[in-house]
Order: structure tokens, then C-alpha cells, then sequence
């Protein structure tokens, strides 16, 4: 199924990515943004605060947004 | 519709309106006339350099000339594919998307106002601190007509607690209302030119409650004032100044100037004159050219600081009277006889010398060594030998 991926880390893009069903938010997580903490990012699926088990569901909007960015 | 939604519905309109004009501009095209010209400049100095004979220039402006058309010819490929190429559209959010996005606001921001007449958006954030220092809430404000610049939003201090150094900075990255968005640059101008708009305001405003102690406009640690270089007094903007060498920041109190220049120096770049004991900057203070020590323009007479003008008028004093005391001895015969070396004068020089010791007996050793013939020779010592214990002086003689 295809869910909206909205990542503000790095770069940050959006794109429609492909996700197994029963997907949950921490396993998109694990396997989008490697490495890092959940609890250092403000996740959002169709821009409301969810758990960390919700299952995906066609068509989501998910953004990750790090809750630690650096000015100069 | 509710009044409220429908001015959230306008102000989501004008954001996508805004972004949908920006992203149907035409590129700016701009030929590079002046590498052009750069061109035909170093081609006329070439078949100047020809014309003349230059061989040398010549070649240097025809090497100088192949370079420029290299880059001018990359100049031009590169432009030539920014026009082949369909330029990469981003994603831009529909205007239900917008509307969604500035609804969800009000779960993330204290406060969402909009202004539908200025075009403005704006969410307040929550009091923030960055270590110990209370910085209070801060508005983000968004002017939607300028959503395709960079200087499209301002920071807005609402409790303001600037710097002590510097008033227009509120927080260790706002100067001026503008944030130095550092790592977040390449994120919000995505989120911006995409219309992610909630999105663009929660990357800003993690950005403010996050410090990059590597490169903010003012340290937390200098917050609350300057530390002195001197004394490590906190100071404020109008309490130091900055060291006219070093630039370091010095309180008033500890700040001194150059007796000489005037300028201001902290403690570390001035100096003291070694006879009179005032404070000189280095630029100011020059070296005794017998002692080498650094005195004052006052104390230096013809680069001689006082004590070396006294030792060598007592010095010349000891020479004179030991001269008048001494009897004719051998040394003195040796000396008529090395002086008589060239009778006719020829190499003479006035050359100033010292007696030193050397085992049993005591030399001249010449102290200039320039002859009338314009050659500096090495010779170090005359072989003079002049038989008096303790005796310096300056002789002007007749020496090889």
C-alpha cells in the first residue's frame, strides 16, 4: 500500500513510498530514519499525534520532524 | 461555514496561490555578457602584446585567453541545460491540504493568528529556554506574499530578552528577527516551496528550541554580558571596548591606552617602557640598538636608550683618560706599525672599535667593517694589541 512520507531530517522530502500492510509507525520509523531515536522526533500521521503501534493504512500522511535542529 | 474557517480557507488560498505563481515563473535566463567581454578584452591585450613584441605577455594572454574560454564555454553548456531540462516541479500541497495543514496548528502552537489584509500567518511558541537562559515565547510570522523568498517569516521576540552585547539578538540564532536557519535551511525551503506550511513552523520552531553552541550570534554563556579579557568582568555594549590589536573584548576599566598612538590595547598587547615605565603598544615602542631592551620615543636619543648613552660617553671618557695615561710600549709600536701598513691612505675609514679580552691580551674588535673602497670585509678582530685591562672605547683610526 502507498503512504504519503513527509521526512524533515536532513535534506528533507516528501514522497509516496510502498509499505507493507500492518506497518506499524515504529517499524516505518526503524526503517526510515536508521539509527536514531524515536522519542528525538515529533511523528505525526495526517498531522494528528499518534501511538507508536498504529497500524498504517492506505493512503497516510506521515511526517517525522527532529525535534533537535541546529542553526548557525 | 463558519467566519473562522473561512478565513482559514482564504489564508490557504493565498498560500497556494503565492507558491502556484512562483512555480510558474519562467526561469531567469541571463547570458554571460561580461565573460564575453572578459574575452575580447584579453584578446585586444594579446594582439597588443603581438604587435609590440612581447613575446612573453603575449603567450600569458593567450594562455590567459584559453582558460577564459574554457569557462566561458562551461558557462554556457550548463545554461543550455537548465533550458533543455524540465525543471524538477516539486510536490506543491493542494489547497484542502493547506487548509488541513493550518488547522492542525493549533495542536502544535499556543497561539495561530492570521491577518488577512497584511497576508500574514503566525504561531506563537511556548516560553523557551536554552540552558539557563530564559528567552520567553517567540511569534513566527509568515508573510505569505513573499512565500517564495528566503526572507519570507520573521522571529519575533514576545518577552524579549536580547543579549546584553547586542540588543537585536534575541536568541543565540535571531539577529534582527531573522533566523540563521543552519542545518534547517535545506528542510524549510523544501517545506516552504512544497506548501507544507505546519510543516515549515514546527522545523523553525524546533530550530529555536535547539542551541548550536558552535555558531550562535551570541554564546549563552556571553549572554547576559561579555567576559573582559583582562579581568573576565561581564560587560555590556556600552561598558567595554575592543582592543585596537587584538580585538579582544576589554572593559573600560581595564582598557588602556598607548601613550604614544592613543589607541586602546588590553592588558596583553601593551608594554612597558623599560626606562620611564609608561605603557607604549608595541608599534610605538622601539629597541635600543645597544641593550635591545624597548623604550618609548621620549626615552631613545639616535636609538640609544639613556643608560647606553651614558656607558658609552663614560666609555669613551676611560678611553681618553687611559690614552693620555698610557706610556709607548711595544703594543704601541705594533700598533704605528700596522697603522703605517698603507701610508698613502689608501682602504682608510673611520671605524668605531672595542678593547676586548682575548686570553692574555685585549683587541679591537672593529665594530664597522664598511672600508673607502665600499667593501664590507669580515675581519673581526685587528690584531691590535693594546695592553690595558678593562679598557673600552671608540677609536677612530686608520685599521685594515
Amino acid at each position: 500500500m502507498k503512504i504519503l512520507l513527509i521526512n524533515n531530517d536532513g535534506g528533507g522530502y516528501a514522497d509516496y513510498v510502498d509499505v507493507a500492510a500492518g506497518t506499524t509507525v515504529t517499524s516505518l520509523f526503524r526503517e526510515q530514519i536508521k539509527s536514531a531515536r524515536a522519542s528525538d522526533f515529533l511523528i505525526r500521521v495526517n498531522r494528528q499525534p499518534v501511538a507508536a503501534d498504529q497500524v498504517l493504512q492506505e493512503g497516510d500522511r506521515v511526517s517525522i520532524t527532529p525535534l533537535k535542529i541546529e542553526g548557525a | 461555514m463558519e467566519n473562522h474557517k473561512r478565513q482559514m480557507l482564504h489564508v490557504a488560498t493565498a498560500i497556494h496561490e503565492q507558491l502556484a505563481h512562483f512555480r510558474s515563473t519562467p526561469p531567469d535566463v541571463t547570458l554571460p555578457h561580461s565573460d564575453w567581454s572578459y574575452c575580447v578584452d584579453i584578446l585586444r591585450r594579446m594582439r597588443l602584446a603581438q604587435e609590440r613584441g612581447w613575446q612573453h605577455a603575449a603567450k600569458r594572454q593567450q594562455q590567459c585567453l584559453a582558460e577564459q574560454l574554457t569557462f566561458f564555454k562551461d558557462r554556457l553548456a550548463s545554461l543550455a541545460d537548465t533550458l533543455a531540462k524540465p525543471p524538477r516541479v516539486p510536490i506543491l500541497a493542494s489547497v484542502a491540504e493547506i487548509y488541513r495543514d493550518i488547522g492542525s496548528l493549533s495542536l502544535e502552537f499556543d497561539e495561530v493568528n492570521w491577518d488577512l489584509r497584511d497576508k500574514t500567518l503566525s504561531v506563537h511558541t511556548e516560553p523557551i529556554t536554552l540552558g539557563d537562559v530564559y528567552l520567553g515565547p517567540f511569534e513566527i510570522q509568515v508573510d505569505i506574499r513573499k512565500m517564495s523568498d528566503h526572507g519570507c517569516y520573521r522571529i519575533i521576540a514576545h518577552d524579549p530578552r536580547p543579549a546584553a552585547s547586542n540588543s537585536s539578538v534575541t536568541h543565540p540564532h535571531v539577529q534582527d528577527e531573522q533566523l540563521c536557519e543552519g542545518e534547517g535551511k535545506s528542510p524549510i525551503r523544501r517545506a516552504l516551496r512544497e506548501g507544507r506550511i505546519a510543516d515549515f513552523l514546527l522545523i523553525v520552531a524546533n530550530l529555536l528550541s535547539t542551541y548550536n553552541s558552535s555558531s550562535p550570534f551570541v554564546a549563552l554563556d556571553d549572554w547576559d554580558g561579555t567576559r573582559c579579557a583582562d579581568c573576565g568582568t561581564l560587560t555590556t555594549e556600552d561598558d567595554r571596548c575592543g582592543c585596537d590589536r587584538c580585538g579582544g573584548d576589554i572593559c573600560l576599566d581595564c582598557s588602556r591606552s598607548c601613550g604614544d598612538c592613543g589607541s586602546y590595547f588590553c592588558a596583553d598587547c601593551l608594554s612597558e617602557c623599560s626606562d620611564c615605565r609608561d605603557a607604549y603598544c608595541t608599534q610605538c615602542l622601539k629597541r635600543c640598538r645597544e641593550c635591545n631592551e624597548p623604550f618609548c620615543k621620549h626615552c631613545l636619543e639616535n636609538q640609544l636608550c639613556g643608560n647606553c648613552r651614558q656607558q658609552q660617553e663614560d666609555d669613551e671618557d676611560e678611553y681618553d683618560e687611559a690614552m693620555e695615561e698610557t706610556p709607548a710600549t711595544d703594543d704601541a709600536e705594533q700598533t704605528s706599525a700596522v697603522l703605517a701598513l698603507q701610508p698613502n691612505g689608501l682602504g682608510e675609514a673611520v671605524v668605531s672599535a672595542r678593547l676586548r679580552r682575548h686570553g692574555s691580551g685585549w683587541f679591537w674588535h672593529l665594530r664597522r667593517r664598511r672600508f673607502a673602497d665600499g667593501q664590507r670585509r669580515a675581519t673581526g678582530q685587528t690584531g691590535l694589541h693594546a695592553g690595558h685591562r678593562g679598557l673600552r672605547g671608540r677609536v677612530g683610526g686608520r685599521l685594515l
